[in-house]
C-alpha cells in the first residue's frame, strides 16, 4: 500500500533525524560511575593508612585514576572536599612517581593487558588499588567493583590489604565480598 | 470540525489544564522542598554528586532508576510486574471521515435489522518483564475483556448485550539495537513478538439482550479474542536528557491463517510518540500521540450468516485508522516500603478518525496503571 510505504520512509527518516540530533546522548548522566566515585569518597573513610605513609595533615589526599579514565564528569564532585583532614584531589596518571603519590589509585578496564606489571610495581606502595576488572581482587588488587542486578557491589581481598599494613573497616567489609588471592 | 470533536477539545483541554496545575504546583513544592513532601530530592536535583549518600544507601542504589521517566526494558537481573486497567467509552456512529445517524445507517444499508449506538470496553492487563541481560528484556502479556453494546432496532427500541473472557497471549523481546540502557541518552530497541491465541473467539449473549431467547453468538468486535497466531514485529526509539524523556514506537500485529471460525482479524499497525518532564523525583506529566491503522477481517464467520444483521458482523465493515492524543502522568515512589512501585494515568481522545462503516467511533479512553520493578 503506498499510504503505508510513505508513513514507514516518514518514521525511518524521523528516527534518523532524531539520531543525529547532537546532545542528548553528549551530556546523560552515567549514573553507574556517579555510584562508583561516590564509593571511592567513602572508602577514604571507612580505611585506615598507616599515618606515617598519609601526606602531612592540611595538604593533599590524592584519588588517582590510571589509563582510559570512564568517569568522565563524575569525579569532579569530589575536588576539594575534606577528608582526614587533608583536601581530596582527583588526578589521572600515568608516571609510576605520580602512582605513588596516590592514597587510592583506580585502575581501569583498559589497563587489563598490563594489570600484572601495574601490581607489581605497587606490591610495596601504601595504596588502595580499586578497579572493575574481572578477577582484579582475585589476582592481588584490594576492591574491584562488580555489577549484581543493577546495583554496584564490591570484592575486597583484606589479604591483599593487610599486606600493605592497610585497615579495612568492618562496616565496609560487611558489605563487600571478601575475596582471597 | 463536528461538535464530537469539539466537545473532546474541550474534554482535551479541561485535562491538560488540571494537568497543567499539578504541574505547576509540583514545580512549588520542588523550589520548596521543606513546606512539601518528607522526600529528599537531592540525587534528583543534582545527579552528578551522590558524595552525600552513605555506603548503605550506595549499595542499595540502583543504576539503571525505574523513576518516573521510565525505562521501557530492564537491566539484567531485574524482573517486573504490572497491572494495568483501561477502560474505552465508544459513542456515536461514523463512516468514512464524518458522523451518521443510526436513520442513516438503516437507510443506506437495507439489510441491517440493528445499529449499534454505544459500546463500552474494560480490560485488566497484566503483564510481567525478566531482564537476563542488559540488552535483552523479555514480556508476557495478558489480559482480560469485558464489553458492552448498546443497540437500537429500525422500531427504535434498545438492547444491550455483555461479552468477556481472557485475550490473546502476547510475549516479546526487546533487544538494543544501539545504545546503552545503563548510560541513558539515545536508544534504538527492536522489538520481536509472538501472539498466542489463547482468547475465545465464540463468546455468546441471549438474542435482543433477552435472558428467555437463545444464546446467539456476538459480532466480531465483541469476541476478546483473534483465533489465530500473529507476529508482532515493532522498533522503539527512546531518548533521555536530564529532566526530559521521550521516545516513539511502532508495534505491528501481524495475523496468521484463518482460525476455527474462517477468519482472520486485520493487522494492525500501531505508532506512538511521546514526551515526559520530570517535575521532580516522583511526578512527571507527559503528552503522548498514538496513531492506529487497522484492516478489514479476511474471510467471514459463518455463524453471523450470509446477509449479516448488524454492520459489526460484517468482515468488510472493520477496518479504520485514528489518532489519539492522550495526557497523563506517571507517580514514582522512590524510598520507603512502597519504593520502587509506579502508578500511570492517562487519558485521552481521537484527534483523527477514519473508519470504514458504519462503526462505532472513539468518545474517550482512560488508563490506569501500576508497575512494580525489583
Amino acid at each position: 500500500m503506498r499510504f503505508k510505504g510513505i508513513l514507514w520512509l516518514r518514521a525511518i527518516a524521523a528516527l534518523l533525524v532524531l539520531w543525529a540530533a547532537p546532545g542528548p546522548a553528549a551530556f546523560a548522566g552515567t549514573r553507574e560511575y556517579e555510584i562508583k566515585a561516590a564509593y571511592l569518597y567513602n572508602f577514604l573513610n571507612y580505611i585506615e593508612w598507616p599515618e606515617q605513609s598519609l601526606p602531612p595533615a592540611g595538604s593533599n589526599i590524592t584519588i588517582g585514576v590510571v589509563g582510559e579514565n570512564p568517569f568522565g564528569p563524575a569525579l569532579d564532585p569530589l575536588k576539594g572536599k575534606q577528608v582526614k583532614g587533608r583536601t581530596l584531589t582527583v588526578k589521572e596518571v600515568s608516571s609510576a612517581e605520580d602512582l605513588k603519590g596516590c592514597q587510592i589509585l583506580f585502575i581501569s578496564a583498559s589497563e587489563k593487558e598490563r594489570l600484572p606489571q601495574l601490581l607489581e610495581s605497587l606490591k610495596d606502595a601504601k595504596i588502595v588499588t580499586v578497579s572493575e576488572i574481572d578477577g582484579f581482587a582475585q589476582r592481588g588488587g584490594i576492591i574491584n567493583f562488580i555489577y549484581e542486578r543493577n546495583r554496584v557491589r564490591f570484592e575486597i581481598n583484606q589479604d591483599a590489604a593487610r599486606s600493605k599494613g592497610l585497615t579495612i573497616s568492618s562496616d565496609l567489609l560487611k558489605l563487600a565480598r571478601v575475596v582471597k588471592s | 470540525m463536528n461538535k464530537r470533536y469539539c466537545k473532546n477539545t474541550v474534554r482535551g483541554l479541561r485535562l491538560a489544564f488540571v494537568l497543567c496545575g499539578l504541574l505547576s504546583l509540583s514545580m512549588m513544592e520542588s523550589r520548596a522542598p521543606a513546606m512539601g513532601m518528607d522526600m529528599d530530592m537531592a540525587p534528583f536535583m543534582k545527579p552528578g554528586d551522590l558524595t552525600g549518600l552513605s555506603l548503605q544507601e550506595l549499595y542499595n542504589l540502583d543504576i539503571v532508576q525505574m523513576n518516573v521517566l521510565g525505562a521501557h526494558t530492564h537491566p539484567a537481573g531485574e524482573f517486573m510486574v504490572g497491572y494495568q486497567f483501561m477502560y474505552m467509552d465508544m459513542e456515536g456512529i461514523r463512516s468514512g471521515g464524518h458522523a451518521i445517524s443510526p436513520a442513516e445507517v438503516f437507510a443506506q444499508n437495507p439489510s441491517f435489522a440493528f445499529a449499534h449506538t454505544r459500546m463500552e470496553m474494560e480490560e485488566h492487563m497484566f503483564d510481567v518483564m525478566y531482564a537476563p541481560s542488559d540488552r535483552l528484556t523479555l514480556m508476557a502479556m495478558l489480559s482480560y475483556k469485558q464489553m458492552s453494546m448498546v443497540h437500537l432496532t429500525r422500531a427504535n427500541t434498545t438492547f444491550s448485550q455483555h461479552g468477556d473472557g481472557i485475550n490473546d497471549l502476547q510475549v516479546m523481546g526487546m533487544y538494543t539495537l544501539l545504545g546503552d540502557i545503563r548510560k541513558g541518552g539515545n536508544r534504538l530497541v527492536l522489538d520481536g513478538g509472538m501472539s498466542f491465541p489463547t482468547g475465545s473467539i465464540d463468546v455468546r449473549d441471549h438474542r435482543l439482550g433477552d435472558p428467555s431467547q437463545p444464546l446467539q453468538k456476538l459480532e466480531y468486535p465483541m469476541q476478546p479474542g483473534s483465533g489465530t497466531y500473529a507476529l508482532l514485529p515493532g522498533l522503539t526509539y527512546l531518548g533521555d536528557a536530564g529532566r526530559w524523556a521521550w521516545g516513539a514506537q511502532t508495534i505491528e500485529t501481524i495475523r496468521l491463517g484463518r482460525n476455527s471460525s474462517s477468519y482472520r482479524l486485520g493487522n494492525e499497525y500501531l505508532g506512538s510518540a511521546w514526551g515526559a518532564y520530570g517535575v521532580c523525583e516522583w511526578f512527571a506529566p507527559y503528552m503522548r500521540l498514538e496513531g492506529k491503522v487497522w484492516g478489514n477481517v479476511h474471510g467471514a464467520d459463518p455463524a453471523y450468516g450470509a446477509v449479516p444483521a448488524t454492520a459489526e458482523a460484517r468482515p468488510d465493515k472493520q477496518a479504520g485508522q485514528r489518532v489519539n492524543a492522550l495526557f497523563g502522568f506517571d507517580v514514582y515512589v522512590p524510598k520507603g516500603i512502597m519504593m520502587g512501585n509506579r502508578f500511570t494515568i492517562e487519558g485521552g481522545f481521537p484527534i483523527y478518525e477514519h473508519l470504514t462503516g458504519p462503526q462505532l467511533g472513539l468518545s474517550w479512553t482512560i488508563n490506569v496503571g501500576w508497575t512494580y520493578a525489583f
